[in-house]
């Protein structure tokens, strides 16, 4: 395997770990060991993007009453289901995004023309993805009409980076520790534990 | 057909993947959007295809329908279930549906038309595959409050859509000042 498509490929297999981990608590320190990891790899973290996205998509799943009221705030009921299900959604978001960018930091390969869409495709995803993202409604069309042409301003520093970029076969064993700590926090939830 | 030289060529393959990344930024954006109804979704990614249309050709936009279906596949770890199977068909005959369309009817059509055509032709396929892999003749229960979910969302897709292809200016830029 290329040593480029190395984060990609331990990125595939820690992929199921967050995408089915139901249990909170543990879905929580996998977020937290992903924004570790990004600062492992070099990545600025934003964090006030991510407690505005946490807060915004929690209350916004507030609306959709369901299992024990935990409390009445302005006539709007607060369900422990609906919390629960909200943070688990926007802690799922953050993970994926984050875990996403792992994946694609070093700029995947794959061969053939389709391969070559394949890789520029993620190099251009992660772009969409490490721009701060706009927090007004009526400003959506502009703000996604930028992000797009700031892109495609990038397209040959990609490619070039793409072309420039070294191999690290011999790296390889350091992304198995990530998987390894990840497959870990998923099987908290099979201790029982009362979270 | 005029061939295209090596400069065009690259040009073409950087639009591609950027609607197919776009595309994938929007599929992951949609995932924060709560769901007042079970399988209700916008289909943002959509709008990225639907801009393929206008400025990309037959070949081109079916490279970019690839590209949505396997970044997706890989990007939300979907890519060994039976999940990318219904998006591999749900997507395929939607964009070939939404891709005469807009050949055939050009501008006597507007994207909320494509939007809904798509939609339509996108759950049917589900529907067919759901009732031939998952659910047997049950499947047929589902099919009308999953249509009408799917009428409703693909018209606000459209709509945007619309709105986007009118304020865009890469969009302006790229078709020029067609889209």
């Amino acid at each position: 395997m290329e040593g480029r498509n190395i984060p990609l490929a331990a990125g595939l297999l820690m992929l199921p770990a967050l995408v089915f981990q139901d249990a909170l608590l543990p879905l929580a320190l996998q977020v937290l060991f992903l924004i570790i990891l990004q600062l492992v790899i070099g990545r600025k973290i934003r964090f006030l993007p991510n407690i505005i996205m946490l807060i915004s998509i929690t209350v916004l799943n507030l609306f959709q009453a369901h299992g024990r009221v935990l409390a009445d705030v302005i006539g709007m009921q607060i369900t422990q289901g609906a919390l629960e299900i909200g943070l688990r959604r926007a802690l799922m978001l953050i993970g994926l995004i984050y875990l996403s960018r792992f994946m694609v930091f070093r700029k995947p390969r794959f061969p053939g023309r389709i391969g070559r869409l394949l890789s520029l495709q993620f190099a251009f995803y992660e772009g969409f993805l490490s721009r701060r993202p706009s927090l007004k409604p009526q400003q959506i069309i502009e703000h996604l009409d930028k992000l797009l042409m700031e892109q495609e301003a990038l397209a040959e520093e990609f490619e070039t980076d793409s072309r420039a970029a070294r191999e690290e076969q011999q790296r390889a064993l350091l992304y198995v520790l990530p998987v390894i700590l990840f497959w870990a926090l998923f099987s908290v939830k099979f201790l029982e534990l009362p979270f | 057909m005029m061939s295209l030289s090596k400069e065009q060529q690259n040009i073409r393959v950087t639009e591609i993947a950027l609607l197919g990344a776009f595309a994938l930024f929007l599929s992951t954006i949609e995932m924060v959007i709560p769901r007042p109804l079970p399988y209700m979704r916008i289909g943002l990614a959509n709008l990225s295809v639907m801009l393929g249309l206008a400025m990309l050709s037959t070949r081109e936009y079916f490279l970019l329908v690839l590209l949505k279906i396997l970044g997706q596949g890989i990007i939300h770890g979907t890519l060994f279930s039976y999940v990318f199977l219904f998006s591999l068909g749900g997507s395929s005959v939607s964009a070939l549906g939404m891709l005469l369309l807009y050949r055939c009817l050009g501008r006597q059509l507007s994207f909320i038309g494509i939007s809904v055509s798509g939609a339509f032709l996108s759950n049917l396929m589900q529907i067919t595959l759901a009732r031939l892999i998952l659910f047997g003749r049950s499947a047929w229960l589902i099919a009308p409050p999953f249509l009408a979910v799917g009428l409703v969302t693909s018209v606000i897709l459209g709509l945007f859509a619309q709105q986007f292809s009118i304020r865009s200016r890469w969009l302006a830029a790229k078709t020029g000042g067609a889209g």
